[in-house]
Order: structure tokens, then sequence, then C-alpha cells
């Protein structure tokens, strides 16, 4: 009964350190609309600075605190409003999403670099001694953690419904415009509600590690425990601060009563670290459990314009020159060696690559609907074709493709119903669970698959030349089809979903078969990509679909274009380059590049006056169109542009 | 509920044949507020009906009851002799009832020939070959349309996609020529009328225009009246909310006034005009010369 | 739709200084220029029509002016100061307002929270904001706390409109008033829109009901493809709007 008790205490205080983090993340979203995928990141760069000032440079704590809460997350939060969050309003909503993903792609990657994973980070807590109380024992610093707590919710309760400050930060997301025509000043509104989010999540980061006394801070594990954040916050609705500090005191007691009683029991026939995982679990739970939202007329028009779409015979010219380039790419290159590696495995790895990204295009880029899970289904899918038919069959491909389209539905069915933002915090929790508990469990990929090369009936492809060429065709042929799709029927629809769902119902179209049915295809797609990128790969491991690579992936997609074909092509080239000769730099880039474009909605490709500006005749072509497009507005010929940069 | 407790108006044009719409006894409270309250009307085919009343009467939650965006509490919804009442909208929509919205619900990202495909091609199935190979080759499909007379006249209830394009079905709502423009890009007028042109292109027996004059200049308000005309005189029911009473008393055949979320008074748009309940609810007192401006 | 017997103040334009001067404005979404080269002077005190068919230019006008877009050449002078480029929210607070055609409300707001921000122009209190608008539309006052983007068409439009008639502003633009308004509220506020005028505020006033509009502007203008087409009294332009529309 004692440890029952503990254990409640233990979890209320756990609890607390999540309500914080979870209040953090209403906070920015009820001031800027933005859910910040980065606050635990922001968190984690305070715990480690923290650390760097406390424990490294024996600063007095007050001073540290006051350093990092006062001065430091205050100027960060204002930085990252100027320089980001200002330009997104009337952005696509997939931006903002991609915009904070960056960031905390950013902050992980420089954090990696200063504090060495190598090292021990240790803590020692503010408040030191505790006190006994009905035989339990409690630190005078968890207390602080709770009072912290309670203190944050009634304070920002009161700011948020009885000042004429804090209704006029959640104003400003409504429609700045107004706001600036009724007196106030909207970017002084967006940007201390910043400042207010920032010092939220260093708040949280720095109680959250002093809760991490025994293992000592790591990066990756302070950015996730955020997480627990995220289910309680979708309790919340994103908006209500009450219940949000509720959840997560029920979240923290789950969590620790699953890890002490039944998690001994549970893990034996494991043998990955399944509390990693569970966090991702709660926020499935939670997202599966909110309520449908209603078909409603919103009246808001996006007033982002569209590249204009090539031609089927625009397509098919394309695709014929790419694969022209690509013959003669692969005599050029037929035993380049750079730095050890063979320039036409790349090729290779950057075909299939390439298709995950088409697949995106698909979901994202036409239909609007958010996945960060596409790396899964392609590790799935590598995971099939190793296993399936001896391995290198082409049954395997096939297997890879079913499986993923069934998985794809599986996963969109509980979620189809939410709105753009829970759909991609159902696929980042699918995708961290897939990553966690499965490519992670050392019986799946264990050291690694061998994967024989394709065999296709009466064809061999033992070269690494007849393999790159014939990866080529399957990536055209592909990205054909999905310039087919969106100019066929069912392209339209995905369009006309994304732009107005309850318009797309009363003209008598189901929402939910078509956003079931551009899931599942977009999942085979990837599976396909991923069996085709264990072929050329030879051996595929865990780590070669880990849940931040494919968030990477997913950012150099939207960088290059997300709407286009080309798109795809190069942020495959972008990201096979980086990994194989700067994967330190992986992520840097892919979050600056987020960073640069902003809100372009259609990326750099998109970009009316980096066209004009690049001597580069297939975009000076497109832009010549005519099109009235006022920011993205003009139509890149997407296989041709890629054929230029293939060869 | 059947429809049969409600008072048949079969003396009205076209009252021999069933109603397109019938409204039986539907209620609507928002947390406590009641919208709608025993609410009962019929619309009949071949006719414009127009809904008038105050602002917050219900006239829009009406519409989303009828077309199946807001769950009534009570009541029952007939389209023709199908019970709608718990049908997903685009079940809805797939039977014959196409709307517009009070605040625009275009597809903003497809050009205004798009938009109006959309509707066109709104029974077929995707993955029909007939339509993926069209697409294999042309921005646009479904360019091979059948028959002369004009689209608009032979739309009632019929498979749209055979009988117009959305270029021609565009130009008859006057809208020629517009087809390539992103339908986000237009002005507010023009827009309004795409989204008439969407909703014509599912071959709708019944259309709901949530006040499709609103933000349409006195040339384009002319030019709407006289479509409505024309649509309701090939048979289709028209269902029309709108504050331009200078439209309403011109083109309307019969008016439906809701106040406070009751039917307060139903007749021809002369009965309307001079009754005082209506006058004093919505008309206002000047209004007794009004309708000529 | 008709207004009965509305407080036209009796000023001849030539007498009074202009309240708001636009010279040679021209503006452009992107590339697409829509303001031509737009001048008009609006004199104190009066209610001046801006008419004309859609897409005409006249809300891009009503944005130059109140700040929120940036005209590519020419000026705007309120008052006599050339407007330059002070940001939407000083404008607003020197005494110009504008409501927006279409939606002027913040919908996840409710009702009492958008009254209070209507208090960020100074001076006020959010007790006898709300009063001065529930009097005037006791609809409101049953929805104070409804999320204002649940409201009715009508609904919304009033809480929008509250905005210029609380912040007692010089200068006040008004798109559109009466769309989604029910005639008995539209002849209603454009009661409202002459006791203004004649409170010595000056209105510039975007219309599609010119008889309506007409019928309590003391001026008038026809803008048509981006530029003036024809500028006069509102008997004169009664007449000539009559044409414009119907060539076009
Ligand atoms: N989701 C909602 N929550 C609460 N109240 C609502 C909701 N939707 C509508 N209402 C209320 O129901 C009433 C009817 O609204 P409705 O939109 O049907 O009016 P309307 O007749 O269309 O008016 P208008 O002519 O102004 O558009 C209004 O008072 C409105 O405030
Ligand atoms: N946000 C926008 N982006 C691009 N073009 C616009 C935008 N808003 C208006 N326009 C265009 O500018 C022109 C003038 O529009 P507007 O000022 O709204 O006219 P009015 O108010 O007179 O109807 C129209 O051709 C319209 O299409
Ligand atoms: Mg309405
Ligand atoms: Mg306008």
């Amino acid at each position: 009964m004692t440890s029952f008790l503990q254990y409640t205490i233990f979890g209320i205080i756990l609890g607390a350190g999540f309500a914080i983090a979870a209040t953090g993340l209403v906070v920015t979203y009820t001031t800027s609309g933005v859910f910040n995928f980065a606050h635990g990141a922001v968190g984690m760069i305070a715990a480690f600075s923290y650390w760097e000032l406390v424990a490294n440079h024996h600063v007095p704590v007050v001073l540290a605190l006051v350093i990092i809460l006062l001065i430091g997350a205050p100027i960060a939060g204002a930085l990252v409003e100027r320089v980001l969050m200002r330009r997104l309003h009337g952005a696509t909503a997939e931006r903002p999403i991609m915009v904070t993903l960056g960031l905390l792609v950013i902050l992980t990657g420089v954090a990696t670099i200063v504090w060495s994973p190598k090292n021990q980070y240790q803590l020692s807590p503010i408040v030191s001694g505790s006190f006994r109380q009905v035989s339990i024992n409690l630190q005078y610093q968890q207390v602080l953690t709770i009072g912290i707590a309670i203190a944050l919710v009634i304070g920002l309760r009161f700011l948020f419904s009885s000042t004429r400050t804090g209704v006029g930060l959640r104003a400003v997301v409504d429609d700045p415009g107004l706001l600036a025509m009724s007196g106030a000043s909207p970017d002084a509104m967006s940007q201390y509600g910043w400042i207010l989010g920032f010092v939220m999540a260093a708040l949280a980061g720095v109680l959250l590690a002093l809760t991490q006394e025994q293992t000592g801070i790591s990066i990756v594990a302070m950015t996730l425990l955020v997480v627990n954040g995220y289910a309680a916050a979708i309790v919340g609705r994103l908006k209500n601060i009450p219940v949000t500090f509720i959840a997560a005191i029920v979240i923290g007691l789950l969590e620790d009563y699953i890890i002490y009683y039944a998690l001994p029991h549970l893990s034996q026939g494991l043998n990955s670290d399944i509390t990693l995982a569970l966090p991702m679990v709660f926020l499935f739970i939670a997202l599966v459990m909110l309520p449908s939202v209603r078909l409603r007329a919103v009246g808001r028009l996006s007033t982002v314009r569209v590249p204009r779409m090539p031609s089927g015979k625009e397509s098919l010219l394309g695709g014929v020159a790419f694969f022209v380039l690509a013959v003669i790419a692969s005599v050029v290159l037929s035993s380049a060696v750079v730095r050890g590696t063979n320039l036409l495995n790349l090729g290779g790895e950057i075909m299939a690559l390439g298709i995950v990204g088409l697949s995106l295009v698909l979901l994202t880029g036409y239909s609007g609907q958010v996945s960060l899970c596409q790396f899964s289904f392609m590790g799935i899918g590598a995971f099939l074709m190793g296993k399936v038919a001896g391995g290198g069959s082409l049954l395997g491909l096939v297997a890879a493709a079913l499986v993923c389209a069934v998985l794809g539905a599986l996963v969109a069915l509980p979620t189809l119903r939410l709105r753009a933002l829970y759909f991609a915090l159902a696929t980042f929790a699918f995708a961290d669970a897939v990553d966690q508990g499965f490519f992670q469990d050392s019986r799946v990929f264990g050291g690694g698959i061998n994967v024989g090369r394709i065999v296709l009936p009466g064809l061999s492809f033992g070269g690494n030349r007849s393999e790159f060429l014939l990866l080529s065709v399957i990536f055209v042929l592909v990205a054909l089809l999905v310039l087919t799709i969106r100019r066929s029927l069912f392209g339209r629809r995905l369009v006309a979903m994304s732009d107005s769902p309850a318009a797309y119902a009363t003209v008598g179209l189901n929402l939910a078969v078509t956003k079931v049915a551009v899931f599942a295809i977009a999942a085979a797609l990837a599976g396909i990509a991923g069996g085709l990128y264990a072929t050329v790969n030879g051996t595929v491991g865990s780590s070669d679909f880990d849940f931040f690579s494919g968030i990477i992936f997913v950012l150099f997609v939207t960088v290059w274009s997300i709407r286009t074909v080309s798109g795809a092509f190069l942020a495959a080239v972008t990201f096979v380059v980086l990994t194989t000769f700067w994967s330190t730099g992986l992520g840097l880039v892919a979050g600056a590049g987020i960073i640069l474009i902003g809100r372009a909605a259609s990326g750099i490709l998109g970009i009316d006056r980096l066209s004009t500006l690049l001597p580069l005749p297939w975009v000076k072509r497109a832009s010549g169109g005519g099109d009235s497009g006022t920011l993205a507005g003009i139509g890149i010929t997407p296989m041709g542009g890629e054929a230029r940069v293939a060869g | 509920m059947s429809p049969v407790d409600e008072p048949r108006l079969a003396s009205e044009p076209n009252g021999g044949g069933l109603p397109a719409l019938t409204v039986s006894q539907v209620s609507v409270s928002f947390g406590g507020v009641s919208a709608l309250t025993d609410v009962n009307l019929v619309v009949p085919p071949g006719t414009v009906t127009g809904l008038i009343g105050p602002n917050g009467a219900g006239k829009t939650t009406l519409f989303n009851v009828i077309s199946g965006l807001q769950e009534p509490d009570r009541g029952a919804i007939h389209f023709f002799d199908t019970d709608v009442t718990m049908m997903k909208p685009y079940r809805r929509a797939r039977l014959g009832l196409a709307r517009t919205f009070q605040r625009l619900e275009l597809f903003g990202t497809l050009t205004a020939g798009e938009n109006v495909q959309v509707g066109l091609e709104s029974t077929v199935k995707w993955w029909q070959w007939r339509h993926l190979r069209k697409a294999l080759w042309r921005n646009s499909g479904a360019e091979s349309a059948r028959g002369d007379s004009t689209a608009v006249d032979a739309l009632v209830g019929s498979d749209a996609l055979a009988v117009t394009t959305p270029d021609r079905l565009l130009a008859e709502v006057g809208l020629g020529g517009m087809s390539n423009e992103q339908a986000n890009a237009m002005p507010t007028g023009l827009a309004r009328t795409v989204e008439l042109a969407r909703g014509l292109a599912i071959g709708p027996k019944l259309l709901l225009l949530d006040e499709p004059g609103s933000g349409l200049d006195e040339a384009e308000s002319q030019a709407l009246g006289t479509l409505l005309v024309r649509l309701a005189s090939t048979g289709m029911a028209v269902l029309l909310v709108e504050h331009d009473m200078e439209l309403v008393m011109r083109i309307c055949d019969r008016i439906l006034v809701l106040d406070f979320g009751h039917v307060i008074a139903t007749g021809t748009p002369e009965a309307i005009r001079s009754d005082p309940t209506v006058q004093a609810a919505y008309l206002g007192a000047g209004s007794t010369s009004g309708g000529t401006q | 739709m008709t207004v009965a017997s509305i407080p036209v103040p009796e000023l001849s334009p030539a007498t009074l200084s202009p309240a708001l001067a636009i010279r040679a404005v021209r503006a452009s979404y992107g590339r697409i220029e829509v303001l031509h080269g737009v001048d008009l002077t609006v004199p104190a005190g009066s209610v001046f029509a801006l008419l004309g068919p859609n897409g005409a230019g006249k809300s891009t006008l009503l944005k130059v002016i109140s700040g929120q877009m940036r005209p590519t050449a020419g000026e705007v002078v309120i008052g006599d100061k050339p407007v330059g480029k002070l940001p939407t929210e000083k404008l607003a607070r020197t005494g110009l307002c504008s409501i927006p055609e279409g939606r002027g409300i913040f919908p996840n707001l409710t009702v009492r929270e958008n009254l209070r921000i209507w208090t960020y122009r100074g001076g006020l209190s959010v007790k006898s904001v709300e009063e001065q608008t529930y009097a005037t539309f006791p609809r409101l006052s049953e929805r104070r706390k409804q999320l204002a983007g649940t409201m009715s068409g009508g609904e919304q439009q009033m809480l929008a409109i509250s905005r210029a008639l609380v912040t007692d502003p010089k200068v006040l633009l008004l798109d559109e008033l009466s769309m989604g308004l029910a005639p008995l509220i539209v002849s209603e506020l454009y009661e409202l829109v002459g006791t203004l005028a004649a409170q010595g505020k000056t209105i510039l006033l975007v219309e599609q009901f010119v008889t309506t509009a007409l019928l309590v502007a003391t001026r008038a203008a026809i803008m048509v493809h981006g530029k003036i087409q024809q500028e006069g009294t509102p008997s004169d332009m009664a007449t000539a709007a009559l044409s414009v529309y119907l060539s076009s």
C-alpha cells in the first residue's frame, strides 16, 4: 500500500512536469495557431543550457534560471517569431507543421554538435532536501514542480479569459489584419505569444530535466519527453488549459503505474525499450478519442497559388528525356567511385527515395494530408522485400505494396475524421511507435537483412548499371502515374477535399473513402519504394528508416516543392547525397531550407523571383507561361526539371 | 414522423406532384438557444421558393439541416418520398440535392472549370478507366459531351456529365472564358456564380441557395434572377435565401418567412409584402413601396 | 430598400477642407495592377458613396486607405498629414475606422471578447462599449457568450459594424455595409450613418445597392476598372450608375 501511495505521488509529480510542457503547447497554439513540434527541443536546449551554466560553469542556480528563462528564452522566442512565424499567416495548413519540425531538426542538430551524446550530463536539484509525510519521502524539488504547475494554470487561465492582452493574444490568430484595424499591433501580439511559449518550453525543459536525476539528460529523451505533453494538450483540444492540466496528471499517473506494475510482466517478450513508445501510444489514444470534426462551412478561402499542371504530353516527353539522361548518366558514372561510394548505387537509392517523395506529393501536395510516417511504410516494405520468398523477389515487392496499403488504411481509418493537424500528429505517433516498437527490436532487422538483387522473370539485374536503369524506369513510371492521377478526376477530388470538406460532401462525394484511398495508395508507393531501396542497397538495417530521417526527408520534399514531381526527385537527391557525404549536416540543411522558403507553397521550385534569377532554361520557360500568380504561381514542368538535374 | 402530417399545399402551382422537399416539425437548438422550432415547409418542383427572415432567424441552420451538415433535434426531412433525415450529406447530394453557402465554399486552388468538373463527375467512380484514360493526355477531361440543347435546360436530375462540359456550363451562367481562372483569385460576384455552377453540375432536382445575391452588383444580380427563373422552368425546385427584396419579390413564386425559428408567414410575394407581421419583423415600415427601390 | 427621412447634412463640399484625399494611387496584387491612378477627395463631414461594378477595385482602395495594402504609387492624405508608411494600428488609433467587406470579426472569440478588442482604439471602457453595442443591436446582447464565428451571417455583420459605432472615428470606411443584412436593419443602419455624418464624421461608403447608398450620400463617384470614371452629386451619379452597370 505504501508503495502504491508512493507511485501515485511520483505519478502526480511526473504529471505536473508534463502539465507544464502541455500548457506551453496550448499557450503557443492559442496565441499563434501553430502546434509547435519544436516545443520539446526548445525545452531540451534550455535544459542543456542549464547544465552548461550550473554544472559546467558553476553559475549560481538563480542567476542561471534568470539567464535562461528571462533572457535567453524570450530572445529566442522573439527571434523565431520574427524570422519564421510572422510570415506564415495565410500559408497552407501543412506549412506551420513543417516549419516547426524544421526548427526541431535544427535544434537537435545543433545540440548534438554542442553537447556530444557520448558524454554524461548529470544535474542536481534546485532545492535539495526532502521531508517525510505519512511514510513517504518527498523532495522539496518535487513539491516546487507541482506548485509551479498549479500557479501557471491559474495564471494563464486568468490571462486568457480575463485580460484584454490575453484576448488580444488570441485574436491575432483569427485575423491579424482586423486586429491592426482595431488599433492593436498584431506583430507585437504574436511576438508576446511566442515569447510566452518559449519561456514555458524552457521552464518545462529545466523542470523535467531535474526529474532525470538518475539517468542524466539526453538530447533525444529530453526532446521526446514533451510528447507526453502532446497527449494532454490534445485532450484539452489545444485550448482548454485546466483540462490539459488534469489530463497531464492522469497521463503521469498512468505512465507511472504502467512502468511499475505492468511493465515487469509485459516486457519479458520484448527486446526493445517499450517505455520510449509509451508517450506515442498515449498520443495515439488521445487522438482516437477526440470527437470528430463537424463538417462545417468555414467560408475561408486559401490564398495559395499553385503551379500549373503539365499536360500528359509534356509529362511523357519529360519522362523520356529523364530516362535518356539516366542512360547517359549510367554510362558516364558506370565506375565512378567517390569516397568509397559507387555513384550508380547512390543513383539507385535516389530513385527509390524519389518514389517515397512522390507518395508525399500525392498525399500532402495534392490532398493536403501531412504524413510523417512514409519512412515507416518504406521500412516495412524493405523488411518484406528481405523476408518474402527468400528476398529480392518480385513477390516481395507485391507483398510490400499490399501490406503497406492495408496498414495505411488502418492508420487512416480511426484518424481520417480529424483535421489536418491531428492527422499529422497521428502519423507522427505511428512513425515513432513503428520505429521504437518494431524497427529497433533486434529480431526485426537485427544487424541488417541481406536482400538479393531484384529478379524479374527472364531478366537479370546483376550489375549496378542495369539496376540503376531499372529503377529510373520505375521512378519515371510512378511519376507519370502520380501526374496522371492529379489530372484525373481522382486528383481533382484530392485537391477539392483539402480545399473545402463541407463543399466536397455537398456535391455528393464521400470524404472518408477518398481519404483512406489516397492514404493507402501513398503507403503502398512508399512500401514499394522501400522494397526497391532494399534491393539497391543489398542490406538494410533499422537505422535506415529511423523516425528523424523520415521527418527530415519530408522537410526536403517541402523545401524543393511538395506539389511537383521534380520536388520529390530533388529532395531524394539532396537527402541521399547529404546522408552519404555529410550526415551531420543533414538536419541542419533541411531545417535551414524550410526556414528559407517560409510560406512559399510550392517550395523553391515555385518561388517566382528565384526562378527568374537563376539562369536555368527550364525554369525560365515555365515562368514565361503567363500565369497570373502573386506568389508561386508558375508552372514548372516537373519532368523537364528533373531531366536537367539528373544530367 | 410522416410527411402526411404536414399540410400539403395541393393548391400551389405544380401542386399535383410530390413536393421536392418536405420539412416536418424540425427543431434545432444550440446549447439551450433554439434556432429552429417545429418548422414545417414544402418546396414544390418547378418553382422558386423564397425563404426570408431577419438575421439569425434560422435560415442557414435550416439549410444545414436539409443538406445534412446539421442534425436536427427533432423532425424529419423528406426528399420527394425518401426520408433523408439521417442520411450523410454526400448521399443526399447524390439523390439530387445541391446547395451553395452564405460564405463561399469553393475549391480555392482548383480552377473555375475544375470546380464545376468535380461536380459534373461526382457520380463517377474514380477507378473507371474511361476517365483515367482522358487524364493521360489532357488537363481537363470530359470534353466530349453530346447534345446541342442548352445544357442548363437538360440538367435537372440527369447524369450531368453526359449533357454538358464545364466550359459550356460556365458559359451558360455567364462565365464564358473564365474556366482557367484559379477560383480563389476571382472577385466575389464571379466566385459566387462558380459555386452556383458547381451546384448545378451535379444535376440537382432541388437547389438551396444561401444569399447568392450578396456581393453581386446590380447587373450580376439581374442575371442571377433570370437564371433562377429559367432553372425553375426546367422543373428544378429552388429554395432561395436572400435579403435583396427586389430580387426575391421579382422571381419567387412563393415566399416563406422565418422569424426566431418559426415560420410566421407563407404566401405569394404580394401577400407577403403587405403582411403586417412580416413588415414588423423583417421588411420595415418603409417597405410598402419597397421592392422597387 | 428604402430609407425614410434621414438627416442629411446640408453642406457644400467646396466650402470644406478635405478629410481624406487620395492622390494618383496605384496598387497591385502581385504583378497585376488593380488600381491605375485613383484620385479622390472626401470633404470633412460628408458621406461619400463609392459605387461601381464588382472587381472595380473599391475594396482594394479601402485597403490602401486603411494601411493594409501599400500603394505602389501615389499617396493617401488624412486630415492634412500624408499617411505615408504609418502602420494600420497607428492609423486606427488616430481615428480611422475601416469595416472590411465580409467578415470583420474574430470568429474564435466570443461576442464579448470581440467587443473587448474594440477598446484597443484607446479611451474606451469595456463596459461602455458593451452598453452602446447592445443598445443598438439587442440581438447581440443575447449572444454575448457565443463564439462569434457560430453566429448567423447577419449577426456577425452587426458585430463588425459595432466597432464603427463605439470607437468614435473621425473617418469611417464602410465596405458593403448592407451585405447579408435584413432590410429593416439596413435602413436602421443607414439612418445611423446619417446621424454619424451629422456629428461631423467623414464617411466613405462602398455599396452595391446604389439607391440606398445615394439616399444618404452627399457626394458620390463611380469606379470602373481601377479608375474613378465620374464624380458628382448623388442625383447625377444615380443616372450615371445605371448606364455603367448596363454597359458592364
Ligand atoms: N453552431 C452554433 N452554435 C450556437 N448558435 C448557433 C450556431 N449556429 C447558429 N447559431 C444561432 O442560431 C441562430 C440561427 O442562425 P442562422 O445562421 O440559421 O441564421 P440566418 O437566418 O441564416 O441569419 P442570416 O440572415 O443573418 O444569415 C442564430 O441566432 C445563431 O446565432
Ligand atoms: N487577394 C487578392 N489577390 C489577387 N487579386 C485580388 C485579390 N483581391 C482582389 N483581387 C482582384 O482585384 C480586383 C479588384 O477587386 P476588389 O477591390 O475586391 O473589387 P470591388 O471591391 O470593387 O469589387 C479584382 O479583379 C479582384 O479579382
Ligand atoms: Mg444565414
Ligand atoms: Mg468589394
